[in-house]
């Protein structure tokens, strides 16, 4: 079952914030250089899997499409 | 000299090392080459309780989700995870019992093996956070300032960030990270079991994710054994995800235990006269 695409991207957005959150916690220690550094790698995650799906999405309606 | 670089002595590293091996293979092992009886005896008695009471109420239905690794027909080592945390007692189970669905019967009709499972896993984790908690002990009591002495032991600020997301880095002074992290955490773990209507938390139906779901600690303990009599009534749409979510949020708090870990290590480590920084 395909769900709203929507919803798809909040819930990408949701889940690389959380990876931003987990990450810049790991490498920083202060208040301040955690949130600095957390809207680059929420961003920077979001867009390169927003990149593969749209990679997937245009091999899957025209080269790998079966009956293209 | 930067404090990323802080890093316990040579010598107490080696002895780090040989504590964390002992301690998975037999935990409390570690603690009783440090002469630390107690708590040999407590990891020791708690690790072994819970993997013999979890392999009798699941019927040792466990070992279906394993798998023997060898050369040539020959068993070496019998791969199952999160037990095999408290490895030397699995390998004997493994070697001792079979199952297949505990004699072909379907797996619904082992009342308790729900219980079994989580109580197994746990034992599994009991292994590897009695090896941290013993190489905190060894960070902490080859620290020369008595003040090191009286911080909290780092394998315990690993074990409360393992239990409650954030805990440990709370109990070390790191008040907002502690809230940040065990939040986010919790939050991408609620999230993906709404979306999985609180029932994609099965180890028969999905062993390998169910496994990133035991890490979340005690509170996913707790929503497995609560979660166990829900039921799927239709298909999700976003199950997958949610599936996603919740083993995801497992792994990070693998990573918040690994970080609450070190912190608390730093802390003791910052204290030692030789790891001047300053320069």
């Amino acid at each position: 079952m395909m769900g709203s695409p929507i919803v798809m991207i909040l819930l990408l957005l949701f889940f690389s914030t959380v990876l931003g959150v987990v990450a810049s916690c790991y490498r920083f220690d202060s208040k301040k250089e955690i949130l600095d550094s957390l809207p680059r790698r929420t961003l920077t995650f979001a867009l390169v899997v927003a990149g593969f799906a749209v990679i997937a999405y245009v091999l899957s309606a025209t080269v790998l499409m079966p009956t293209a | 000299m930067t404090t990323q670089d802080l890093a316990p002595c040579e010598s107490t590293r080696a002895q780090i090392a040989s504590t964390v091996w002992f301690s998975v293979l037999i935990p409390g092992l570690g603690h009783l080459l440090q002469k630390q009886r107690g708590w040999a005896l407590f990891w020791f008695v708690t690790s072994q309780f819970l993997l013999i009471s979890g392999f009798y109420l699941a019927d040792f239905s466990q070992l279906d989700y394993g798998s023997p690794l060898g050369i040539g027909g020959n068993t070496i080592i019998y791969f199952l995870i999160p037990e095999s945390g408290n490895f030397l007692s699995t390998q004997i189970f493994a070697r001792m019992y079979d199952s297949i669905e505990s004699g072909g019967r379907y797996p619904t009709e082992i009342p308790w093996r729900n219980l079994g499972y989580i109580m197994s896993a746990m034992s599994g984790f009991c292994g590897i956070f009695s090896a941290a908690h013993a190489a905190g002990m060894l960070s902490r009591s080859s620290a020369s300032s008595s003040h090191a002495k009286t911080l909290l032991n780092p394998g315990s600020a690993a074990l409360l960030s393992f239990m409650l997301p954030g805990l440990g880095h709370y109990k070390t002074g790191r008040k907002f990270k502690g809230v940040l992290l065990g939040g986010s955490i919790m939050a991408l773990f609620i999230v993906g079991m709404m979306l999985g209507d609180w029932a994609d938390f099965d180890r028969q139906r999905h062993s390998y994710y169910w496994v990133g779901q035991m890490c979340m600690g005690g509170s996913g303990w707790l929503t497995a054994l609560m979660s166990e009599p829900a039921k799927f009534t239709s298909v999700m749409p976003y199950q997958d995800v949610g599936l996603l979510f919740t083993t995801a949020a497992g792994f990070f708090n693998i990573v918040a235990s690994l970080d609450a870990f070190h912190r608390a290590e730093h802390d003791i480590l910052i204290l030692e006269p030789s790891n001047d920084i300053s320069e």
